[in-house]
C-alpha cells in the first residue's frame, strides 16, 4: 500500500478498517514482525494443509465471526498476506469435516435449496466425496 | 430431469449476506485451497452461494482419483452438458486441467461391479471429457499398472486427446488396492491371490519377463495418433531389465515415433523397455525436447550414452541421468580408462575409451540444470584437455588421491594435500587465453555473418570490429544475467569413486570454485561420505550419509521387493534363472 502512494507526509485514510480491527491488526504485525519472509507459495501444489496455525496464531483468531471476517478482509485490503493466510486458514478448520448442515449451523446460514435440490448436487459431486 | 441449482433469477436468500458467502473471490478461494475436496462437495450442499463459489475450486483444476469417480465425473458433466441444450441457462463446468489417476488393480476391489479400465474404456471415457470440455488438459496417471496388461498394451489401438501428460508407474501387478506408490510393497502369498491374477504374478516372480525392450510399448505412447496432445511423458517402472534383454535389438517404423517429436519433457525411470537400440532409435526424433530425466536405466551402456549427450545436451535446458550402481558397463569403461594406451603396438592410434565426463563438459554448458549420480566420474567435469596439458607441463601434481579419492598420506601421518594456488593460477591462466581465442574467434563470426548480410563492406574497418566485439560483450552479459535469473545448477555425485584411480576429491572440490559465476556445483561423493557446494570462488563441505547404494530407484518410487539390483549387473543367464526362481519359490 506504502508503494502505491509513494512518499507522503500526511496520514493515510484507511476508510475500510475500523479501529478496532486495525488495532487487531497491529497486535498481529507487533507479534510477527521478526518473522522471516515468508516463502512464495506453490499453488500447482497439493491442496495446503490448513491445521498448521502456530498457538499464538490461533489464540489471537479466537474472536467473534463478525471480527474474524474483519480481520481477513482488512490483511487483504492492507495486503498483509501471512495474516491473510492464518485467517483463510482458521475459516478452513471451521468448515473441515462438518456436514452442511453444522456449517450452516456454525456460519448462520440459511439454506435456500429444497430437498431434491439437495439432493441432486450430492450426486453432482459425488465423484469427489470422501471414502 | 437435471435442474439447475443455482437459479439466478431467483430472488436472494436472507443467507446470501452471511460473511462467508459475501466475500471476495480472490479471499474464497484461499479459503478452498486448504479444504479436501470432500469438504468442498458438503459447502457446495450448503446453499446457492456457497454452490456458486465452490464451482471453481472443484473443477477449474480438477482431480480425479479413480477409475470408478470417473464415470462420476463424466456423469455429472453430461447432466450438466444435457441441462445446458435445454437452454435454461446452465453453466457449464469449466475444467480446465483435470490430473486423473488409474489404477487398474483397485478398480475392481474398489466396485466389484466395475471390470477392469481397458485402453477401449478408458480413450471412450477421455473423448467424452473432450466433447464436454474441449479446452480441457488432461493428465492420465495410471499408478500401480502392468506393462504387459490392459490398459497399456492396447494404447497404439486407441485414441487419448487432450492428455497433454502421461505418467505410468507401472511394474508388476499389484494386489492391494490403496495406493502403493510409498513405500515397498508388501509381497503377496498365493493364499491372498485371487485365481484370476495367479498368472499375472507368477509373471512377477520371473523378474522381467514381461516387460522387455521392444516397439509396441514406445510407439503405443509415441505414435502420435493414440496420444494426439502428448507433450510430457514419465515412464517410472519398478524394476531393471534382465540382462538377456540388454541387447536385443528393436526396429522402429517410420510412424511409430512421430509423437516424440511433440513431447518437452520425458522421465524414464528403471524401464526395461529401454536399451541401447531404443534410445538409438529415438535419439533423433525427439526435436522439442527441453527436459530429460534418464534414471537408473540397467539396459542402457556407456556407449549409448556417449552418443545421445552430444546429440541431446545442446537442445536441453534440464537433464538428470542417474546411472545405477555397480553398473557393468561403468566399470568397463572405468577399466578402459585405466589401461588405455594412445598408441598400439602395431604404431596405430587405439580409439578413444568411452568417456562421459568430457562430453558433460562439452555439451552440457547452457543447461539451466544438471543433475548426473554414476559410479564414477572425474575431474573431466571441469577441466579442458589443453588445462590438463598445462598443469602437466607446469609440473602441477594433481593424482595424489587415494581410494575413491580420499586423502593420502605419508608413513609419518602427513596428508598429501594439492597445491591449490597453483592449480588455481595454471587453470585461471588457460582460462583466460582460451577466453581471449575464443572471443576473438566469435568477433570474426560476427564480422562474416555482417558481411554475407551486406551490412558492412570492409570487415577489417575500425566501426564493424567494435561492433562485432560489441555485440559478443552483449551476449556474454545476456547469459551472466540469464544464469543468475534462473539460478543454474549442477548436481554430481560419484556413486563409487573416481573415473581413474588415483585422482583426489580435494582437486574437484578447487575445480568446481572455479566454475562459471552464479552456477552452482553441489558435489557428491558416496565412497568417502563428503558432499561440497560451491559457488563463485566459495565452497563449503561436509560429511554426508548417502542412502544404501542397492537402492537404485527415485525417491518415493515403488522398489521391487526381495530383488537385488545387482543380480542385473551380472550378466549371467543362470544367475536370473535363479534370482527368477527365487522369487517365484518366495510366492509360494
Amino acid at each position: 500500500m506504502l508503494e502505491d502512494v509513494g512518499e507522503v507526509t500526511e496520514a493515510i485514510p484507511i476508510p475500510n478498517v475500523n479501529e478496532n480491527v486495525l488495532k487487531k491488526v497491529i497486535e498481529w504485525c507487533e507479534h510477527h514482525k521478526g518473522d522471516p519472509p515468508a516463502q512464495a507459495d506453490d499453488d500447482s501444489d497439493s491442496r495446503k494443509k490448513s491445521s498448521d496455525i502456530d498457538e499464538w496464531d490461533q489464540k489471537f483468531m479466537q474472536v467473534d465471526q463478525e471480527m474474524l471476517f474483519e480481520i481477513i478482509l482488512a490483511a487483504n485490503y492492507l495486503d498483509i498476506k501471512p495474516l491473510l493466510d492464518v485467517g483463510c486458514k482458521t475459516v478452513a478448520n471451521m468448515i473441515k469435516g462438518k456436514s452442511p448442515e453444522e456449517i450452516r449451523k456454525t456460519f448462520n446460514i440459511q439454506n435456500d435449496f429444497t430437498p431434491d435440490e439437495e439432493e441432486q448436487i450430492r450426486r453432482e459431486n459425488e465423484w469427489a466425496e470422501d471414502r | 430431469m437435471y435442474r439447475n441449482p443455482y437459479n439466478p433469477y431467483s430472488p436472494p436468500s436472507p443467507s446470501e449476506g452471511s460473511a462467508l458467502c459475501t466475500l471476495p473471490t480472490e479471499i474464497s478461494e484461499q479459503i478452498y485451497r486448504s479444504l479436501p475436496y470432500g469438504d468442498l462437495t458438503r459447502l457446495a450442499r450448503v446453499n446457492r452461494a456457497l454452490y456458486t463459489s465452490v464451482q471453481s475450486p472443484l473443477y477449474r483444476h480438477a482431480k480425479v482419483t479413480s477409475y470408478e469417480r470417473l464415470t462420476l465425473f463424466i456423469r455429472t458433466l453430461n447432466a450438466v452438458a444435457c441441462f445446458d441444450k435445454s437452454g435454461e441457462g446452465a453453466v457449464s463446468k469449466h475444467v480446465v486441467t483435470l490430473h486423473l489417476t488409474i489404477d487398474p488393480n483397485a478398480s475392481e476391489s474398489e466396485s466389484p461391479s466395475h471390470n477392469r479400465p481397458t485402453a477401449v474404456m478408458l480413450s471412450r471415457m477421455i473423448g467424452a471429457l473432450g466433447r464436454y470440455c474441449p479446452s480441457v488438459s488432461i493428465t492420465l496417471h495410471i499408478s500401480n499398472g502392468s506393462c504387459n496388461a490392459q490398459p497399456l498394451t492396447s494404447f497404439e489401438l486407441e485414441t487419448f486427446p487432450r492428455v497433454s501428460t502421461l505418467i505410468l508407474a507401472v511394474g508388476f501387478p499389484s494386489i492391494s488396492s490403496g495406493s502403493s506408490t510409498s513405500g515397498p510393497p508388501a509381497r503377496p502369498s498365493f493364499h491372498q491371490v485371487i485365481p484370476g491374477r495367479r498368472a499375472a504374478l507368477e509373471s512377477w516372480g520371473r523378474m522381467g519377463s514381461g516387460c522387455n525392450p521392444n516397439a509396441k510399448f514406445w510407439s503405443g505412447i509415441f505414435n502420435g495418433s493414440s496420444f494426439p496432445d502428448l507433450r510430457e511423458v514419465e515412464i517410472l517402472h519398478d524394476s531393471g531389465s534382465p540382462a538377456s534383454q540388454w541387447a536385443k535389438h528393436v526396429e522402429f517404423g517410420e510412424d511409430d515415433l512421430k509423437g516424440l517429436g511433440k513431447v518437452t519433457r520425458l522421465v524414464v525411470n528403471s524401464a526395461p523397455e529401454l536399451n541401447d537400440s531404443v534410445l538409438m532409435g529415438a535419439l533423433t526424433r525427439a526435436e522439442c525436447l527441453k527436459r530429460l530425466e534418464l534414471r537408473n536405466i540397467v539396459g542402457l551402456s556407456y556407449e549409448a550414452l556417449s552418443m545421445l549427450l552430444p546429440h541431446a545436451l545442446p537442445n536441453l535446458t534440464h537433464f538428470t541421468l542417474h546411472i545405477p550402481f555397480r553398473h557393468r558397463s561403468a566399470r568397463q569403461a572405468k577399466d578402459q580408462l585405466e589401461t588405455y594406451q594412445p598408441l598400439a603396438p602395431t604404431g596405430e592410434a587405439n580409439p578413444l575409451p568411452v568417456h562421459l565426463c568430457p562430453l558433460l563438459r562439452a555439451y552440457g554448458r547452457n543447461l539451466q540444470y544438471l543433475e548426473v549420480q554414476a559410479p564414477y566420474l572425474c575431474r573431466d567435469l571441469f577441466l579442458h584437455e589443453s588445462e590438463k596439458s598445462k598443469l602437466n607441463e607446469e609440473g602441477v601434481k594433481i593424482d595424489l588421491g587415494g581410494r575413491g579419492g580420499s586423502l593420502c598420506y605419508s608413513r609419518s601421518g602427513v596428508p598429501f594435500h594439492i597445491d591449490r594456488i597453483a592449480l588455481e593460477q595454471t587453470v585461471k591462466q588457460v582460462r583466460k587465453q582460451n577466453g581471449e581465442r575464443a572471443f576473438k574467434e566469435a568477433v570474426q563470426l560476427n564480422l562474416r555473418e555482417e558481411l554475407s548480410k551486406n551490412k558492412t563492406k570492409d570487415i577489417s574497418s575500425a566501426g564493424a570490429v567494435s561492433s562485432a566485439e560489441y555485440q559478443e560483450e552483449q551476449k556474454k552479459l545476456k547469459r551472466a544475467r540469464t544464469i543468475k535469473e534462473q539460478g543454474w545448477q549442477r548436481t554430481v555425485r560419484f556413486r563409487e569413486g573416481m573415473c581413474r584411480d588415483g585422482e583426489s576429491w580435494e582437486e574437484i572440490g578447487i575445480l568446481a570454485r572455479l566454475e562459471e559465476e552464479n552456477v552452482k556445483w553441489t558435489c557428491i561423493n558416496d565412497a568417502i561420505k563428503t558432499m561440497g557446494v560451491y559457488m563463485n570462488g566459495i565452497g563449503s563441505e561436509l560429511e554426508v550419509y548417502p542412502d544404501p547404494p542397492h537402492s537404485g530407484r527415485a525417491p518415493g518410487r515403488p522398489f521391487m521387493a526381495g530383488h537385488d539390483y545387482n543380480d542385473d549387473y551380472a550378466g549371467d543367464e543362470d544367475e536370473e534363472a535363479e534370482d527368477g526362481n527365487d522369487a517365484h519359490d518366495d510366492l509360494i
